[in-house]
């Protein structure tokens, strides 16, 4: 009878004990890749530096030829919405708030009377958009824990296209920002045109300092000329930018994910504890109980004997 | 002897050579260039194929890039900013970057896996050749433009094995 509360109990803490070891684990794994991931991050700034500062002197060298494929268009009639999330959950708010902003900045434009046509990293961003009814035209899954630079050129090459063959004005960025351990947001971004780096110098947060400084003394030779460079030039930036972007993103999702397990794991201890208290007073009560039931037994045996 | 610079050549992934050196010889859509000291201030693209870095002690690191950029960069305190982890290199002022989506240093050049990889993407560009002649009337158009694709994919990751064993091969002591 009052045995049966206390299995209960004891099932429940089992499981519970079960869920932290694999939450702890969870936790464990994410704080190995979050290092990983921002070396790789670190890894790849020389080569953003080094893009952001050729498409920085190749656009002041010929502004006519920049202004095709920089600055931010006026009037936006159509545009490409890229939003990355992860592949997996558990991980707190991570998807849902790159998702929700996603959501609202597709609302806005509509709105605005603009065509969008939505692109997404990510498993999770194809069941959240779908069933609220908006088209994902293209899904890429598979990479966003690791993602590869060829992973950034195949999503970079379907993103931009639209752009290039000139169906939309802009094509936008919406991700999870990794600007330091303690510090990660979403953040949208122009991908395309791309921003101008010498237009609003508050626009680009880290730059590196050789930019503040005046151009060359002299001029700059290009090869080839600077109007087929950028040509070149702004596929190559769009990648760089993507795969800044999927690295940054990879290393928030582990972030989030480690704070999300190392919470899960404390909310378990925390569980353990109090079932455990629960299952102890029950046991104490059926022990009592049956206490009782012996002592009332030998109580009503008593008079029968000294009879 | 002539003199130093400082020489970078990056990649998405990693920085694969960074550090002092007194020549760099690669090959823009212009041309063959190789950059000394003192070089006028340069934007160019690389076209797929070698890239020789010159060091301080004469010996020469070949690497294989796959397309990129370079960039000359004169302002003073521009070698400062060399590709961390190696720090500054003294009051070198002129900088040479090498951006490259792809590239190796000949030395890790898997020649093995380059080779197989080879093999198989021959084999795959003859099927797709063979596909897509004949199925040229009554494929869709979509499927045409798919395996247009895949043969731009397979045509370009060829000319990676290609200059990858080739590179390779140019590095072996004869």
């Amino acid at each position: 009878m009052a045995g049966g509360q206390e299995r209960v109990l004891r099932r429940r803490i089992r499981s519970v004990q079960a869920t932290k070891k694999i939450t702890k684990a969870m936790e464990l794994i994410a704080a190995s890749q979050i290092s990983r991931a921002q070396n790789r991050i670190s890894a790849n700034r020389p080569y953003r530096a080094g893009m952001a500062r050729i498409v920085v002197e190749a656009a002041r060298a010929d502004r006519a030829a920049a202004a095709k494929l920089l600055g931010t268009p006026e009037q936006v009639n159509s545009v490409v919405v890229l939003a990355i999330v992860a592949d997996r959950g558990l991980s707190g708010a991570y998807n849902s708030s790159v998702l929700r902003a996603t959501e609202r900045l597709v609302d806005q434009l509509t709105a605005g009377g603009a065509t969008v046509r939505l692109f997404s990293v990510g498993k999770k961003a194809q069941g959240y958009l779908r069933f609220r009814g908006y088209e994902v035209e293209r899904s890429f899954i598979g990479f966003s824990d690791r993602p590869e630079f060829s992973d950034a050129r195949a999503v970079a090459a379907v993103a931009a296209a639209p752009f290039v063959a000139g169906e939309v004005d802009q094509v936008l960025l919406v991700s999870t920002r990794y600007y330091s351990a303690g510090n990660q947001s979403v953040a949208t971004e122009q991908l395309l045109p791309l921003p101008d780096p010498n237009a609003g110098k508050s626009e680009e947060g880290d730059e590196s300092p050789n930019q503040e400084k005046p151009g060359l003394e002299g001029y700059t030779e290009f090869e080839p000329e600077v109007e087929r460079l950028l040509g070149e030039l702004a596929p190559r930036a769009v990648e760089s930018e993507v795969f800044s972007a999927l690295l940054e993103a990879a290393a928030a999702f582990h972030t989030a994910q480690q704070r999300a397990m190392a919470a899960a794991t404390e909310n378990a201890d925390e569980l353990v504890r109090t079932l455990s208290r629960i299952m102890n007073r029950a046991r104490q009560d059926a022990i009592t109980t049956e206490i009782m039931e012996i002592v009332g037994g030998a109580e009503a045996l008593r008079p029968a004997r000294g009879a | 002897m002539a003199d130093a610079f400082g020489v970078e050549v990056v990649t998405p992934e990693r920085a694969l050579l960074a550090g002092p050196a007194t020549a760099v010889m690669l090959r823009t859509s212009d041309g063959n260039l190789t950059v000394l000291d003192g070089h006028t201030p340069l934007i160019g693209d690389v076209v797929p194929g070698e890239v020789r870095v010159e060091q301080e002690d004469g010996t020469v690191v070949h690497l294989a890039v796959h397309g990129g950029f370079i960039q000359v960069d004169t302002r003073p305190g521009a070698a400062e900013g060399l590709a961390e982890g190696t720090g500054p290199i003294g009051d070198l002022s002129t900088k040479v970057t090498v951006l490259a989506g792809v590239a190796e240093l000949a030395e890790e050049i898997d020649v093995e896996r380059a080779t197989r990889s080879k093999e198989t993407l021959e084999g795959r560009l003859s099927e797709l050749r063979g596909s897509g002649s004949r199925g040229g009337g009554e494929a869709g158009a979509d499927e045409g433009a798919e395996i247009d694709l895949e043969l731009l994919d397979v045509t370009t990751s060829l000319d990676r094995a290609n200059l990858r064993l080739e590179i390779a091969g140019a590095q072996q002591p004869v």
